[in-house]
């Protein structure tokens, strides 16, 4: 895999909380000016009895969901699929759009149960082939092996999902998958999704940028240093 | 709704699924990478690296009917069928 080569396809953060917020078409409207005011755009409005869904294509594509899943819960969602941005500018666009949910749905002791944040990317390989890469040499195993398929291999990968440490003071469960592309086979696709489960005390602040620099470090470090074989 | 052999584990995991969505949404067009039972693409071999890794030309779409709208037209189908017979039954 080439490091430097890394290419970010998809960034995700979503928090579950309680109480969940009201929507109205009126509570709908609100938001919406609220999003604008704290500087962001949006091209599309889709509001249901319970949910709104903000959203934008293009110049960087955006989609901001509020859920009220029943009275007691409700989540709030960013996600941009090809970012086109650097992390930090998301980060910026997520801490926007919480600042509009928070001036729409002001709430002194709202407590987030769980939250979960994705980062999808794509890397270049060094090897003809992605699997390649992966199967001879990441795991040193021999090509012979994938014979028993008796199939050609269009691709495959390795999936990890990693329970918390005993003494994590933000408890978070993590799942890794690390494949070679379909849609291109010399790309490694990696997907790196954090699921932080221990519910919050009220009135803790939406920590956007905390969460994505986490899965960030984690992935700089942790996931790259991996699939290097160790040598980062 | 596309029905596949995924269905029933699907089905089992709904048991414990939340009812809210995850940051992983939308895995199907925002670059994640679906089970082959779920995408309607046809891969095509470029070449063979080994004998064993193939590489591959663009998938191509192929367009497949959702199940629900097939049986939407074969129940139009069949009700014109019926429609039809009882019509040659009055002219009896």
């Amino acid at each position: 895999m080439k490091p430097q080569s890394r290419y970010i396809i998809h960034i995700g953060i979503n928090f579950v909380m309680s109480p969940s917020p009201n929507i109205t078409p009126q509570s709908s409207l609100a938001f919406q000016q609220a999003i604008l005011s704290n500087g962001l755009e949006f091209v599309s409005v889709t509001t249901l009895e319970n949910q709104i869904v903000l959203s934008r294509e293009s110049p960087t594509p955006l989609q901001i969901t509020v859920n009220g899943l029943n009275p007691q819960v409700g989540q709030f969602l960013v996600a941009a699929s090809q970012p086109k941005r650097s992390l930090d500018l998301f980060a910026q666009e997520a801490e926007a759009a919480v600042k509009a949910f928070l001036d729409t749905w002001p709430v002194q002791n709202r407590q987030m149960l769980k939250s979960d944040a994705t980062i999808r990317e794509l890397h270049e390989t060094t090897s003809e082939h992605a699997f390649q890469e992966l199967w001879e040499n990441l795991l040193k195993q021999p090509s012979s092996m994938l014979k028993s398929f008796e199939r050609p291999i269009l691709g495959g990968g390795l999936r990890f999902v990693m329970a918390p440490l005993p003494d994590e003071q933000d408890p978070a469960q993590i799942e890794v998958k690390i494949e070679s592309f379909l849609g291109d086979t010399s790309k490694i696709f990696v997907e790196t999704q954090f699921n932080w489960i221990q519910p919050t005390a009220p009135g803790m602040p939406f920590n956007v940028r905390e969460r994505l620099s986490q899965v960030n470090a984690y992935i700089e470090k942790q996931v790259e240093s991996f699939i290097l074989g160790g040598s980062k | 709704m596309t029905f596949n052999s995924r269905l029933a584990l699907t089905e089992f995991a709904g048991l414990f699924r939340p009812l809210y969505l995850t940051s992983e949404v939308r895995e199907d067009d925002w670059g994640g990478q679906l089970p082959i039972s779920r995408q309607n693409l046809v891969y095509e071999i470029e070449s063979l690296i080994d004998g064993i890794y193939a590489t591959m030309k663009r998938p191509e779409v192929v367009l497949v009917l959702e199940p629900d709208l097939e049986l939407e037209f074969q129940a139009w189908e069949s009700a014109s069928d019926e429609a039809l017979t009882n019509f040659e039954k009055q002219l009896d």
